[in-house]
């Protein structure tokens, strides 16, 4: 059904048209607030990342559904990051930070942890943490292409997400710990 | 070695957000509908721009090809050569000898019997010069006091200056005249050949053939004679 609406997107069908954006509104509305933090602005990096899509939809060849929300993800991601650049808001990153504190190697308690927990917990990482940490763990992106898009170098994109894990871990332990110790206790 | 323990959280932290649910987050006051109704708009104008776009491209290309076309018509040369003709005459007309003023003053000039005419290098109109007229007065036979005069025509004598082989014509105005008159006749060799046999001789041994150089000494051998040195390149006089 996907293909279908796509192809009838790429011939300029409003009504379909309107159904994608149905579909992928509220998941993309999600990723775009990951990054820019405030709604309103979540809203206006989302809009200009439709109107890129529809724009741009003529050269995408659909292959499955994973295929089509991953390059919509690109977009609004892109759109995100063009949003804090022209704002100023990309975080200033100190250069050749050596990691200081290494995350505990041992697993994350899973009890107690819910995905709205997480997502909220990410959105109040500090931004160069929220970023780097969104960027490689969420998205996908090697150090090199984080250096590349926030210009800096890869060290301190490797220091930037390991700090983030750590604070991550420390809120989720802390979280979990806590519910572990009411159990127990 | 960090990547693998790193590698656990990270996917796991994918895995539980991909479980999120396809709403808005709680507590959001995000509105999919309205959104949509501020994005429609500037949908439909991006569609319309982009259908203007295609058709300004579409009108530019066929007036380009309009015009290509119209100049290769303009320009291209015609089979008629009237084209040519019209370059020709033009050209022609601006190298016809205009006719000066000096026509009409030589008219008027009485030409007198004695004077030299003036050989112009312009083939002009002129008029040819009056006869010189003798008169004669003798006494009348039958009016002692009265005279008779009479007007003889002297005959005309050919004058080197005067002469002219051909009548004067006026200038012709055709493409034909226009054409470089001809110094010399254009015959082919043989017809050269032949008339020079066919030319009375004037001495007995003009048809003779010299062969040797005709000094009375013929060179023996070659090698007294020295070779014949051309250098490449030429040398300067000093």
């Amino acid at each position: 059904m996907s293909q279908q609406l796509v192809e009838q997107c790429q011939r300029g069908n409003a009504f379909a048209q309107k159904r994608l954006f149905d579909l992928y509104a509220n998941r993309l509305f999600r990723v775009s607030l990951r990054y820019v933090r405030h709604e309103p602005e979540a809203e206006e990096v989302l809009m200009s990342g439709f109107l890129k899509v529809f724009r741009a939809i003529n050269d995408f060849s659909y292959r499955d559904d994973n295929g089509l929300e991953a390059w919509l993800r690109r977009i609004v991601v892109n759109e995100a990051l063009q949003h804090l650049r022209a704002n100023r808001r990309l975080p200033v990153f100190q250069d050749d930070e050596i990691a200081g504190e290494q995350p505990d190697p041992a697993p994350l308690p899973d009890t107690g942890l819910d995905a709205e927990r997480i997502y909220a917990l990410i959105c109040e990482l500090p931004p160069g943490y929220r970023t780097v940490f969104n960027l490689f763990a969420i998205e996908g992106y090697t150090h090199r292409e984080i250096a590349a898009q926030l210009h800096i170098s890869e060290n301190t994109s490797k220091s930037q997400l390991s700090k983030a894990r750590a604070l991550l871990q420390h809120w989720l332990i802390t979280n979990g710990y806590e519910r572990e110790t009411r159990r127990i206790s | 070695m960090n990547a693998k323990p790193d590698e656990y959280p990270d996917h796991h932290i994918r895995q539980l957000l991909d479980q999120l649910p396809d709403t808005p987050p709680p507590g959001s006051a995000f509105d999919a509908e309205r959104l949509w109704g501020q994005l429609q708009p500037q949908l439909s104008k991006t569609v319309v721009r982009r259908q203007f776009g295609i058709i300004w491209w579409a009108a530019a290309a066929c007036l380009g090809s309009l015009s290509l076309l119209l100049s290769r018509v303009w320009l291209m040369p015609r089979n008629d050569g009237s084209h040519v003709n019209i370059v020709r005459s033009a050209a022609y007309k601006a190298s016809e000898p205009k006719p000066t003023g000096n026509l009409s003053k030589i008219a008027d000039k009485p030409v007198l019997a004695n004077a030299t005419p003036v050989v112009r290098n312009q083939p002009e109109l002129r008029k040819k010069p009056s006869l010189p007229k003798l008169v004669t007065v003798h006494a009348n036979p039958d009016d002692p006091e009265k005279a008779v005069v009479q007007t003889l025509e002297l005959p005309v004598v050919a004058d080197s200056a005067t002469a002219v082989a051909e009548p004067i014509e006026p200038a012709r105005t055709t493409l034909v005249a226009a054409a470089p008159k001809r110094r010399f006749r254009v015959m082919h060799v043989n017809e050269l050949t032949a008339e020079e046999e066919a030319r009375p001789k004037l001495y007995r041994t003009e048809h003779f053939v010299r062969l040797g150089t005709g000094t009375g000494h013929p060179q023996a051998s070659t090698e007294s004679v020295p070779a014949l040195i051309i250098p490449f390149a030429s040398k300067p006089n000093h």
